[in-house]
C-alpha cells in the first residue's frame, strides 16, 4: 500500500504541475464561492467579535489580578481567529467536495483533463485567498487593538500571521481527506465534526486534569493519577496530529524566543497538510479505480 | 444510417472485464466506435453499460482488458485522450450558481479554450436555449439544464461525446433538437457514444446498436439491419387449442426463443436466430399436446430485438 501511495503521490505532483489551467478554473470558481457567500462575512464578523471579547478577558485579568497572562495580549485572539476560520474553511471544503461527488459534477470534471489532485488543489488555493482577506481583516483589528491598548504589532504576531496559513492549509486537507473518504455530505460533515470536537475535548480535559492540585501523598492507585497519566498521552498524540495544538506550540515557542521549535512544529504542520492532501488525493481516485 | 467507416477507431476495448467481488459487472467485452458515428448502448438495468461508461471516461478501472483511446492505449492519467472527450452524465450535474454561458466558459477554460465564440451561441439557438443565455442555472428546468449540459460538453471540442440518457427529461420537441444535433455533429466527424433506455431514440438515433446483458454484448449491428432480421429471426403469432400456459413454459425451454408473452388467445413468441423455427414450434406446441390453429411471422422492431437479446437465454449476435 505503501509503495502504491508513495507512486499515486509522484504522480498526483507530476499532476499538479502540468495541470495549473483545470486547477486555476477550479481554483477562481472555490475563490468565488467563498467570497460570495454572506456565510463566510457572517463567520469573519463573529471571529473578529471572539478575538475582542478574549482580548478584553484578557486585559480585565491583567486589572483585577496584575498578573500577566502573555506577553502578548494580541497572540491568543489571534489564535482563536485562525482557529474557527480554519475550522470554517475546513468544513467548506468538505461539503464542497461532497457536493461535487453527490451532484456528479466531479464524474463531469474527472472525466474530463481535471485530475483529482488538480481539483483539490484548485479548492485549497481559493480557500486560501478567502483565508488571505480575513486575514487582513483580522490583521486591521489587531492594528486597531493595539493603538487602543497601546501595544504594538510584534514582528512574532506577523511570524504567526504567515505561520496560520499551514494551519489552514492542514485544516483543509483533513476536510478533503474526511470528504474523500466519505464521498456523502453529512456523514462528512459529522466525521469533520467528532474530529474537531474530540481534539477540543482532549487538550480541555488535559487542562482540567492538570488543572487539580496534586496530593502529596498521591499513590499509583490514586484515580487522579491514573487519569493525569491517560491525558497526557492523549494530549500528547493530540499535539502531533492535531494543527491547533501545533499552532498553540508555535505560540508558545515564540513567546520564548524558541525559534528552532517554532520551524518544527511549523514543518510538522505543513507535513501533516501535504500527507492528507495526497491521501485525499488517492483516495478520491481510488474511488474510481 | 450507414456511414464511411474510418479503419482506425477512437475508442476501442479488447477484453475488457470488471468485477465487483463476486460478481462479474462487465465480462470479457470487446467495442470499438469509429469517427463520425452514433454508437448506441441499449441493455436492462445491470446489463453493465454505466460500469463501462465509466471505464471508458477512466471513471473507473478495469478489472482485466485494455481500452484504447485514440489510438493510445488509455489510463486515467492520460490527459490528452481525456480532453478529447466530454461527457454528459444521467443526472444533472451542473453548477446552479453560475449563468448558463459562464458554465459553459468554465469548462471552455478547463479544456484549454478560449471564452465562447459564435459557434458556442449558435449551440445554444440550436437547444432554444438563447434567451436564457445569462440566466441563473438555478433557474432552469431539468430538461433545459439537460440541453445545456449537452451545450457545455460540444463546447468543449470533443472528438467523441458520451452521453447517459441524454433525451431524459426533454419535451418532444426538445428530443428531436437533440437529435438533430447530435446527428450534425456526427457528420461534422465526431463520434457519438450514447447509452439509452429509449429503444425508439435510440433507433431514430444511433448508427450502430449494442445490446448488452450481464455484462456482455448479445447483439450489435445497425438498426436497419436488426430490424431486417439480418442479425435475428422476428416474431412469429401462434393460435392454439389446448393449454396455453403449458404450452408457453415448453416454448421457453427453446433454444432460439426469447421472449413468450400471451396476448389473449395469441401467443407472441420472439426468436434470436435467422433461421425458420416455425417447424420446431409447431413440433413444441403438438409434444404438448396442443394444435396450431394458426401461425404468422412478422418483422421486428428493435424492441422486439432488445427483448430477445436480453431474455435469459438470448445468443449473441453480430452483422457489420
Amino acid at each position: 500500500m505503501s509503495t502504491e501511495f508513495s507512486n499515486s503521490a509522484f504522480r498526483s505532483f507530476a499532476d499538479l504541475a502540468i495541470g495549473m489551467r483545470p486547477m486555476k478554473a477550479v481554483f477562481r470558481r472555490y475563490t468565488r464561492l467563498s467570497s460570495l457567500q454572506i456565510g463566510t462575512l457572517i463567520v469573519v464578523g463573529i471571529v473578529l467579535l471572539a478575538a475582542t471579547a478574549v482580548l478584553q478577558g484578557d486585559l480585565e485579568f491583567l486589572e483585577r489580578n496584575a498578573i500577566l497572562v502573555t506577553t502578548d495580549p494580541l497572540q491568543t485572539p489571534l489564535v482563536l481567529s485562525v482557529g474557527m476560520i480554519s475550522l470554517f474553511l475546513g468544513l467548506s471544503a468538505v461539503i464542497g467536495v461532497t457536493s461535487e461527488v453527490e451532484n456528479g459534477t466531479l464524474a463531469v470534471l474527472l472525466s474530463g483533463p481535471v485530475t483529482t489532485s488538480s481539483f483539490l488543489a484548485g479548492i485549497v488555493l481559493g480557500s486560501l485567498v478567502f483565508y488571505s482577506w480575513s486575514l487582513l481583516l483580522v490583521l486591521g483589528w489587531s492594528v486597531l487593538a493595539a493603538t487602543i491598548i497601546n501595544l504594538h504589532i510584534s514582528a512574532a504576531l506577523l511570524l504567526m500571521m504567515a505561520a496560520s496559513y499551514a494551519v489552514v492549509f492542514a485544516v483543509i486537507s483533513l476536510g478533503l481527506l474526511i470528504s474523500a473518504w466519505s464521498q456523502k455530505r453529512w456523514t462528512a460533515i459529522l466525521v469533520y465534526a467528532a474530529i474537531v470536537l474530540l481534539d477540543i475535548a482532549l487538550r480541555v480535559l488535559d487542562r482540567f486534569i492538570g488543572s487539580v492540585p496534586v496530593q502529596s501523598e498521591s499513590t499509583r492507585n490514586d484515580p487522579w493519577h491514573f487519569l493525569r497519566s491517560v491525558s497526557g498521552v492523549l494530549d500528547r498524540a493530540v499535539q502531533w496530529f492535531s494543527p491547533f495544538a501545533k499552532f498553540d506550540a508555535m505560540a508558545r515557542a515564540l513567546e520564548f524566543a524558541d525559534y528552532q521549535q517554532f520551524f518544527l512544529q511549523l514543518m510538522g504542520t505543513i507535513l501533516f497538510g501535504v500527507v492528507m492532501f495526497f491521501l485525499a488525493s488517492w483516495l478520491l481516485k481510488g474511488q474510481r479505480a | 444510417m450507414e456511414t464511411e467507416r474510418s479503419a482506425t477507431p477512437l475508442l476501442s476495448v479488447r477484453g475488457l472485464t470488471k468485477e465487483f467481488g463476486a460478481f462479474r459487472a462487465v465480462n470479457d467485452l470487446d467495442l470499438d466506435v469509429y469517427p463520425g458515428e452514433i454508437v448506441g448502448l441499449l441493455g436492462p438495468n445491470g446489463a453493465g453499460k454505466s460500469t463501462l461508461l465509466s471505464m471508458v471516461l477512466g471513471l473507473l478501472a478495469p478489472t482485466s482488458g485494455e481500452i484504447s483511446l485514440f489510438g493510445a492505449t488509455t489510463h486515467q492519467e492520460n490527459r490528452e485522450a481525456r480532453r478529447r472527450m466530454s461527457y454528459v452524465p444521467e443526472t444533472q450535474a451542473i453548477y446552479d450558481e453560475m449563468i448558463a454561458l459562464e458554465y459553459v466558459d468554465f469548462f471552455r477554460e478547463i479544456y484549454g479554450l478560449p471564452e465562447s465564440d459564435d459557434d458556442v451561441l449558435d449551440l445554444f439557438e440550436r437547444l432554444d436555449l438563447e434567451k436564457w443565455i445569462n440566466s441563473r442555472v438555478a433557474n432552469f428546468s431539468m430538461g433545459m439544464k439537460r440541453r445545456l449540459g449537452l451545450i457545455r460538453a460540444i463546447a468543449t471540442d470533443p472528438d467523441l461525446i458520451v452521453l447517459d440518457e441524454p433525451v431524459a427529461n426533454l419535451d418532444p420537441r426538445g428530443i428531436v433538437k437533440v437529435r438533430e444535433l447530435l446527428q450534425q455533429q456526427r457528420d461534422l466527424g465526431r463520434s457519438v457514444l450514447v447509452s439509452s433506455h429509449l429503444l425508439g431514440e435510440i433507433e431514430l438515433l444511433a448508427d450502430r446498436v449494442i445490446v448488452m446483458r450481464n455484462g456482455s454484448v448479445v447483439l450489435e449491428g445497425t438498426p436497419s439491419s436488426i430490424r431486417d432480421g439480418q442479425v435475428v429471426g422476428g416474431r412469429i403469432e401462434v393460435e392454439i387449442a389446448g393449454d396455453i400456459d403449458q404450452v408457453m413454459v415448453a416454448l421457453r425451454r427453446l433454444p432460439f426463443v426469447g421472449d413468450v408473452r400471451r396476448h389473449k388467445d395469441l401467443i407472441q413468441i420472439a426468436v434470436s436466430s435467422g433461421d425458420d423455427h416455425r417447424q420446431k414450434i409447431s413440433q413444441c406446441i403438438h409434444d404438448e399436446g396442443a394444435v396450431v390453429l394458426q401461425m404468422t411471422s412478422s418483422t421486428v422492431s428493435l424492441e422486439d430485438m432488445f427483448l430477445t437479446a436480453t431474455a435469459d437465454h438470448g445468443s449473441k449476435a453480430k452483422t457489420r
